[in-house]
């Protein structure tokens, strides 16, 4: 993979090495504009493809499990399979097989392979508020509200620190302005 | 015993273009977390892999200071007239209090400090992180995250860097890095299409009640479907647009006719609601024209963007 080097976002100009991890903010010597550069040494070791080993599996190594002419060289940290380099998958600081990593995306068991979570919690509590704004959509909203906090109260939420509390202010808003919804429609159709 | 979250955050939470955003630290990664309310999107950055985090100042700080300002002259000229008038008391503590608001938001956004906009580099392309948008936050999270970094991969050497003098010694621009941008969904625009019928048919309504106003049940019918009927297809035009490669300006077009919706919604049926002064055949006539008006407009511009989008 070629290395692309950190470049000035006003005039897309490659900073000069002279600019790498300055204390302080350099102009572009482009455009002037001031910039600071932090840059790390994986900008130069950029990551290469897998070397396919042609190395033949000897006595008493270990072989890969999904090609079992090759010498493994590491294990699998989901099913703790040997793995030869092709197989082996990079998460951070795990290694794992590519079936591991397939059940592990499907089933959603791989937090770190997730790109997206919904939020029933503030699904609920925006059904529950919306109708406090327009004043009309009370017997609509609010039992769907109320639903769908029940229904995801156990479905993953958020990755990050969280609590219950969006659910519980949903279902109490939601059930106030049912209550308070249908006691008007009722005092209309009295009237 | 209790086990510590693997997540912590490492800036507030900042406004980006499509939502908002936040920064957090793990292990072995940095999590950049987008908020849209109803969704959060993750990105993770392991440490191993970055290879260069840089930031320029901007002039976001300035703009949103001179947005206050027109904010708040506004909010003063309504004020004035507020007063001259002898409004009832709730519109101007309400008006008050806005200016108070905005006041201390104006205050707080020029202490942040500067703006800036922050972009963080691996072999696979650049991302801003927009979580990082004052110079002194993005000073803090380097500080922070280079020893993490440096552990992770080593301390950088310049020289280890490709040979190519030619091109470091001179400033030549590259092609700019490639954005890890997810591919967008296509929308066929089908939601846009309803809300524009929509848009049509209240404005036919608003020139007949110009002309000869409804009244009962009829009115009544007609406002309560036009209701349901305008936030559903909003809703769903909305939900649709997002992350497609529907044109920006029929994106915007759609926030747009959010707003005038919920303008209309508010001025013309739940301010008359609290403050009983308003002469209703006069606001009534007024609804209609901006109706007119309002809905003219987008239904032409929806039209136009609409109309070779399959």
């Amino acid at each position: 993979m070629n290395t692309v080097l950190p470049a000035c976002r006003a005039c897309n100009t490659q900073f000069p090495p002279s600019h790498y991890n300055a204390p302080d903010l350099l102009p572009c010597p482009q455009c002037g504009t001031p910039s600071r550069v932090a840059v790390f040494r994986a900008l130069a070791h950029p990551p290469v493809a897998a070397p396919v080993s042609s190395a033949t599996l000897g006595d008493g190594d270990a072989g890969c499990f999904y090609h079992p002419a090759k010498p493994a060289a590491t294990v699998c940290d989901g099913c703790g399979r040997f793995l030869c380099a092709l197989c082996d998958l990079e998460l951070g600081e795990q290694h794992y097989c590519p079936s591991c990593l397939e059940a592990g995306r499907r089933k959603r068991s791989l937090t770190r392979l997730e790109p997206r979570r919904v939020l029933y919690d503030n699904i609920a509590l925006g059904l529950a508020v919306v109708p406090v704004l327009t004043c009309f959509l009370f017997p609509l909203t609010s039992p769907v509200a109320v639903a769908v906090a029940i229904w995801g109260w156990r479905k993953p939420s958020s990755l990050l620190p969280r609590t219950k509390a969006r659910f519980i202010l949903a279902i109490l808003i939601a059930s106030a302005g049912l209550g308070l919804g249908i006691a008007y429609w009722i005092a209309i159709f009295n009237e | 015993m209790k086990t510590p979250h693997p997540y912590t955050p490492l800036t507030r939470r900042a406004y980006g273009p499509a939502g908002r955003y936040r920064l957090y630290l793990a292990n072995d990664h940095l999590l950049h977390v987008h908020e849209e309310y109803f969704v959060e999107r993750y990105q993770r950055f392991y440490f191993s892999d970055i290879q260069a985090i840089s930031f320029q100042p901007t002039s976001t700080r300035e703009i949103i200071t001179l947005l206050h300002l027109v904010a708040l002259i506004g909010l003063a000229l309504l004020l004035a007239v507020l007063m001259i008038y002898k409004a009832p008391v709730p519109p101007v503590i309400f008006s008050w209090s806005l200016f108070g608001v905005l006041c201390l938001s104006a205050i707080a956004n020029h202490l942040r400090g500067p703006s800036c906009a922050c972009r963080l580099q691996t072999a696979v392309g650049a991302e801003q992180l927009y979580a990082v948008n004052r110079l002194r936050t993005a000073a803090r999270v380097l500080a922070r995250i280079r020893p993490l970094i440096e552990s992770a991969q080593g301390p950088f050497n310049p020289d280890e860097l490709p040979e190519s003098p030619a091109v470091l010694a001179s400033p030549v621009a590259q092609p700019p890095p490639v954005p890890m941008v997810r591919m967008p969904k296509h929308c066929r625009g089908r939601a846009h299409w309803a809300l524009t019928g929509l848009l049509a048919l209240d404005l036919l309504a608003c020139l007949a009640d110009l002309y000869k106003p409804m009244t009962g049940a009829v009115e009544t019918a007609y406002g309560f479907l036009m209701l349901f009927g305008m936030f559903g297809v909003l809703i769903a035009a909305l939900v649709t647009q997002a992350h497609s490669d529907l044109p920006n300006r029929l994106k915007r077009l759609t926030y747009v006719t959010a707003g005038f919706i919920l303008f209309a919604l508010i001025a013309f049926s739940v301010i008359p609601m609290i403050w009983n002064h308003v002469q209703q055949d006069e606001l009534r006539f007024w609804g209609n024209i901006y109706s007119v008006l309002g809905e003219t407009v987008l239904c032409l511009a929806f039209w136009r963007g609409l109309r070779g989008w399959r």
